[in-house]
């Protein structure tokens, strides 16, 4: 009953025309991003983030979350119509959306994909509504134990399900925590590692370091490749699926759902690994799963819908938690933070409008979406038709303007530019990105968290341990560790789809 | 010489062998230039606690991958050259337009700098026709200069010629 009445405080704040305004350009820049291969979430919301300190932190973070979601939508497109995945979470969409599109089918592949994220959404967001604010009670009883211990596993699991190895997961996190450490140390207020560069005493910025790593880096990859690509040339008509469609379809977007939401709130657990554990259910359970790939329209509803509620459930652990499961919500993290306003479990109380208006600006934004992605189907069409060489210039000086604007100091450039080919250069040896971002940005409420407890206890260790939240997360985190080192199970790990690395 | 230095090891080593030996270095200059700001003790962790122990194990977790690469390398999988069959020298000309531009960004001014960085990136990656260089690059930095500067409020560089 609270939780509705919070609910209609939400939709109140979300009625005023700002709210909405912002909302609406959220939902479009993203369905554009996912819609265009090459420029992903995390690069979108970097990029949007300085010209967001002009509005009030609320309607900022309903603008960069309807990015984020919007591009999940978006990216179904392209995968059904280029084979193309917009986003790495639409890799297995590729499979039977492309195959319907070359029956004459892509109308209700587009359809059933958008109705399915729109209920998938609107699902999640009702699941966030009941368990967000259930979370954030458990977790004002954490203690600086308990946060390091948390941290802790949530790196550990977003390297377990890293591309690449969980060892060199392990080492870019590592890496990353390093980086994190760059700047004054909060404790002793001494500057460390800056190398005199004055701009470096606040930390390296997390804009520059992501808009380097992800977007830069991404176009330098691409340009090195074949530039060609074809859109399906295909008459889109029918949208609207068929009841046929509709009665294959309805359980696999339930499932979807259901499984993208539980995925969704485990730390490193986003949109990729909810698509593909929706879709190895979907074919268990089919009676046909050697039809998979060959268009089923099943293979496209499970996925789509599991994508979507997935995207939603990862503000979860964000702002009930102040922990970022993935790398576009690292940057949502910073967003807040930019914004004065600190992820976590008082975030309900203390900012009630920002939580609640979220979510209200959440249901809004998944109606926007299938207002925007079925009838207006033909303009993004033609968007994909942009050849990449003209596209790529524009991106690089999207991403230039976004770094430079935040501080005005062409210094940001120079360490985005620096970035750039350090991303470049762990693709070519297939280190991941996502985990050094995270390490970043969780590094130092770790290391605070770590000197905390030790300041404490006079340097008893068991205090992580002797906590049983903390011990509790800690046995999960050497879990982890342990797992793929016993071969019998390590067979099974390989086979865990690899977690996405957003552009 | 330098060229056949570096065959020579690369027909040694695979990939991840010798990205791993870069990150010991590395990890081992994190934890050297940590010790300057005082180490401490579990007891009293200074400001280079974290780091010293993070260097120890960025050089251990690379020493893993290192010996996961000499395993993989006694299965077959060799070097792999990270540039070969790819047009490398695109990346490398974006890469120092974007950086020359930061450069010049100040003195030039966003308008006139914009312009050149797109016009130049169009005709030296995949040479598009002038007509599309002048109008895109053009455009590009008008509509950017609109949006981010007079919409936005964004402060973006000036240079010499006040715009």
């Amino acid at each position: 009953m609270e939780s509705l009445s919070n609910l209609l405080t939400g939709f109140n704040f979300l009625l005023q025309p700002e709210a909405i305004l912002c909302c609406f350009i959220g939902v479009t820049i993203g369905t554009i991003v996912g819609v265009l291969p090459g420029l992903g979430p995390v690069a979108a919301i970097s990029l949007l983030l300085p010209a967001t300190l002009k509005i009030t932190p609320v309607n900022a973070i309903i603008m960069l979350s309807g990015i984020y979601y919007g591009a999940m939508y978006g990216c179904s497109t392209t995968s059904i119509l280029l084979n193309i995945p917009g986003e790495a979470a639409s890799v297995i969409t590729c499979l039977d959306g492309y195959q319907m599109a070359r029956k004459g089918r892509a109308g209700p592949a587009l359809g059933i994909s958008a109705f399915g994220s729109y209920i998938a959404g609107t699902m999640a967001v009702i699941g966030m509504m009941l368990v967000a604010p259930t979370l954030a009670e458990i977790a004002l009883s954490f203690g600086p134990p308990e946060y390091f211990s948390l941290i802790l596993c949530g790196l550990t699991m977003v390297t377990f399900l890293a591309k690449g190895g969980m060892m060199k997961a392990l080492l870019m996190a590592a890496v990353g925590i390093f980086l994190g450490c760059v700047g004054m140390d909060i404790i002793t207020g001494i500057p460390r590692f800056t190398l005199d560069i004055p701009e470096l005493s606040d930390g390296i910025g997390l804009v520059p370091l992501i808009m380097g790593l992800f977007g830069v880096a991404e176009v330098l990859r691409n340009l090195e490749l074949s530039m060609a690509r074809s859109v399906y040339e295909t008459k889109i008509r029918n949208l609207m699926p068929t009841l046929q469609d509709w009665k294959k379809s309805i359980f696999p977007i339930i499932r979807g759902s259901i499984i993208g939401f539980f995925i969704g709130i485990l730390p490193g657990g986003g949109g990729i690994l909810a698509t593909f554990t929706s879709y190895a259910t979907e074919k268990k359970i089919s009676d046909h799963p050697e039809r998979f790939g060959e268009g089923m329209i099943e293979g496209v509803a499970g996925p789509e819908s599991a994508n979507n509620s997935a995207s939603t459930a990862t503000f979860i652990p964000l702002l009930t938690l102040g922990i970022p499961p993935n790398a576009v919500m690292a940057i949502m993290f910073g967003a807040l933070i930019i914004h004065g306003i600190q992820p976590g479990p008082l975030l309900t109380k203390e900012h009630p409008e920002m939580f609640w208006g979220l979510i209200a600006s959440m249901y809004v934004g998944n109606t926007m979406l299938l207002a925007l992605n079925l009838p207006l189907i033909g303009i993004w069409v033609r968007l994909l038709k942009v050849p990449y060489p003209i596209l790529f210039p524009l991106i690089l000086v999207f991403c230039l303007i976004g770094t430079y604007s935040l501080n005005n100091n062409i210094m940001d450039v120079l360490i985005m530019n620096f970035f750039a080919l350090v991303g470049y250069i762990m693709k070519k040896f297939d280190y991941e990105a996502a985990p050094l971002i995270l390490a970043l940005v969780l590094g130092p409420r770790w290391e605070n968290s770590l000197k905390q407890s030790l300041l404490l206890q006079h340097g008893d260790l068991t205090i992580f341990f002797t906590r049983p939240i903390s011990a509790a997360f800690l046995i999960v985190a050497i879990a982890l560790i342990v797992v793929p080192l016993i071969p019998a199970l390590r067979k099974k790990v390989v086979m865990v789809p690899k977690e996405e690395t957003p552009s | 010489m330098g060229d056949d230095l570096i065959w020579e090891v690369s027909k040694m080593l695979n990939n991840d062998q010798l990205s791993s030996i870069m990150l010991v270095f590395m990890g081992l200059l994190v934890t050297y230039f940590s010790i300057p700001y005082e180490v401490g003790n579990i007891t009293s962790p200074e400001a280079g606690f974290l780091p010293f122990y993070i260097g120890l194990a960025i050089c251990f977790l690379a020493i893993g991958v290192f010996v996961q690469g000499t395993i993989s390398l006694k299965r077959g999988t060799k070097w792999k050259n990270p540039i070969a069959k790819v047009m490398w020298w695109k990346p490398l000309i974006a890469m120092a337009a974007i950086v020359v531009y930061a450069l010049v960004l100040s003195l030039f001014g966003y308008i006139i700098s914009t312009i050149l960085l797109v016009g130049f990136l169009l005709r030296a990656i995949q040479p598009q026709k002038w007509g599309v260089v002048v109008i895109v690059s053009i455009i590009t930095a008008l509509t950017t200069h609109l949006v981010f500067k007079v919409w936005l409020g964004t402060q973006l560089p000036v240079g010499f010629l006040g715009f």
